[in-house]
């Protein structure tokens, strides 16, 4: 399977990152080599085979609800590295009006 | 102070004789890692001179009012995907250059009588063979400083090896605990999966992680997993069963045992002649001590590593999505809005090998080709335990080579990434399949280390020890010689 640079941006985009062209390239040739190794399992047939998922066979159970001391105010705050104060955490506006 | 070469259990003996205390034992190494941090680069984060001397006066204090565990004052290193409070925690990643853990996860715990002396150099996020996909810098073979440590617990295995930590963390998910430690020539073991706590352990590829360790010997892993395993609430991917004293025994030797060679182990590209005559040095040993050595057939092996490179890069897509510049990573200060905040802060914040598995996962996820790659990659994955659930009715043991080759140059497989993940290949099959493996020294190549493997059930991990202790109790082999 060939990849085109509008697959790789594609790709990005989905994966959220912005490549340089350089990047775009470079990943076009390195995802052709590396599908077409992945692809040696199409000379599998698995039609009849049941997809394995996880090995431990984990379960969801409950869990005994103990209160305990959780993480520390301070240790939060020191996370933040634009805070000002003890008191507030900096949070910078993600979203902006549409042009 | 020259015990630095010593296990963990030997340590253990002389600091309980007091000849020496656990202060003195790690003002040694760290004299150690002063001495070859620069060359080697074991570790993205060393303790200060006096934090490792806090930790090891409260381990003296320990033993003096005789709370002590098999781990009190053993001074050790932790990969840095082990989160710790107070100390940063990178991935080996940029984007987590400055993060600070606000708590310890559960191995960290379980240690903490122990001597934390840093945290060891790793391929960024766990993600490769060879150590060299580190925003820190590669790590150095300690045997040939042109040549590769084996990653992705590149720095763990070096710094068992050259005697910079009692022992070491690692992670293992296709291998990155095996293959460092085949390539720098100490032990390296992997449990089954579930048998150990990932609980504050960053997450590459859930459903195959496993934490394990880089030892100097057998019985040093074989005592970690005693007191390391076990249940965690935390991690529901935890199995429920008793630890078992995975030491006992390890001396019986292998007498009517059953233990398999996989001959598709040896049909991969490049098994090199000396990994080849390792495995025919160890069977004749193994029959020479009444073991029954047989031929097997893991007929999946050369489908297990393409099913692998879909899974992987799947579960990294999803779980690195976090670290978008709001949750984790350093907010680029330029950014408009949310969109650039997460642009900016992943382009600039990854590496080569964590976007190559990010948008390969993209790819393997998306709508159009789920089908084709990974839900077919999952029923390969079942293909790929049966095989091993075959040969252990017929065999007890399997003994493989843990590489096809000795280690490669640095900067040699950095330009084709397939060529980088074939070093795993002898890896990957038993990490779909789940059963515990461990990689032990067993020879070296013009002073170049090889590993061997051995496999185990399920849950068998006592099996495993008495195998591979059997094999490094009784084989003559020449060790390789440290460069500095």
């Amino acid at each position: 399977m060939d990849f085109s640079k509008e697959d790789i941006r594609h790709l990005g985009d989905l994966s959220k990152m912005k490549l340089s062209d350089e990047e775009i390239e470079h990943f076009q040739k390195e995802f052709t080599s590396i599908v077409g190794f992945i692809q040696t399992l199409d000379e599998l047939d698995v039609s009849n085979v049941e997809p394995l998922y996880q090995l431990s066979g984990a379960q969801s159970r409950t869990g005994v609800d103990v209160v305990e001391q959780s993480v520390v105010a301070e240790d939060i705050r020191s996370q933040f590295p634009e805070s000002t104060d003890d008191q507030h955490l900096i949070v910078r506006s993600v979203f902006s009006k549409s042009e | 102070m020259n015990s630095m070469h010593l296990p963990v259990h030997q340590l253990r003996a002389d600091l309980d004789a007091k000849k020496y205390s656990a202060q003195e034992l790690a003002s040694s190494y760290m004299k150690r890692i002063h001495e070859t941090q620069k060359t080697l680069n074991a570790f993205i984060t060393v303790l200060s001179d006096e934090e490792v001397g806090k930790r090891a006066a409260y381990a003296d204090e320990l033993m003096r009012v005789g709370k002590t565990s098999f781990l009190t004052g053993i001074p050790y290193a932790a990969k840095d995907i082990f989160l710790t409070r107070g100390i940063r925690t990178t991935a080996a990643s940029k984007i987590l250059k400055e993060y600070v853990a606000t708590y310890d996860g559960t191995a960290i715990e379980k240690s903490a009588d122990a001597v934390l002396l840093g945290k060891a150099n790793l391929d960024e996020f766990a993600m490769g063979s060879s150590n060299e996909y580190s925003a820190f810098g590669p790590v150095k073979n300690p045997y040939s400083l042109e040549h590769v440590p084996g990653g992705s617990s590149g720095g763990s295995a070096v710094a068992v090896a050259s005697q910079q930590a009692a022992f070491a963390f690692g992670t293992d998910t296709g291998g990155s605990i095996r293959l460092p430690a085949g390539f720098s020539s100490v032990v390296g073991f992997k449990p089954t999966y579930g048998r150990i706590s990932r609980y504050g352990v960053i997450a590459m590829d859930s459903s195959l992680d496993t934490v394990g360790f880089l030892t100097q010997d057998v019985r040093d892993s074989a005592m970690l997993l005693e007191a390391l395993a076990g249940r965690d609430e935390r991690d529901s991917t935890t199995i429920d069963r008793p630890v078992e004293k995975y030491s006992e025994g390890m001396e019986d030797g292998v007498a009517g045992m059953r233990i398999g060679i996989p001959k598709e182990y040896f049909e991969v590209d490049g098994v090199q002649e000396p990994v080849r005559r390792s495995i025919e040095d160890i069977r004749a040993l193994l029959e020479s001590l009444g073991a029954t050595v047989q031929e097997v057939s893991l007929p999946h092996t050369r489908y297990a590593m393409a099913a692998y490179y879909i899974l992987t890069p799947s579960e990294v897509s999803s779980n690195l999505a976090k670290f978008d510049g709001i949750r984790y990573g350093t907010r680029p200060l330029n950014a408009k809005n949310l969109d650039e905040i997460y642009l900016e802060t992943r382009e600039n914040g990854f590496g080569k090998e964590a976007k190559r598995r990010i948008m390969l996962g993209a790819f393997t996820l998306s709508s159009n080709h789920i089908d084709s790659y990974y839900n077919k990659a999952l029923k390969v994955r079942r293909l790929a335990a049966q095989d091993f659930e075959n040969v252990f009715k017929e065999v007890d043991m399997i003994v493989c080579p843990t590489t096809p080759t000795v280690p490669f140059k640095l900067g040699e497989r950095m330009t084709d990434p397939v060529s980088m993940y074939v070093a795993d290949s002898l890896t990957i099959p038993t990490s779909l399949a789940g059963v515990p493996a461990l990689s032990l020294p067993v020879a070296s190549h013009n002073n170049l280390p090889i590993g061997a493997q051995c496999i185990a059930r399920l849950f068998d991990e006592r099996t495993l020890f008495r195998v591979a202790r059997t094999i490094e109790r009784e084989l003559q082999w020449t060790k390789p010689r440290l460069a500095i």
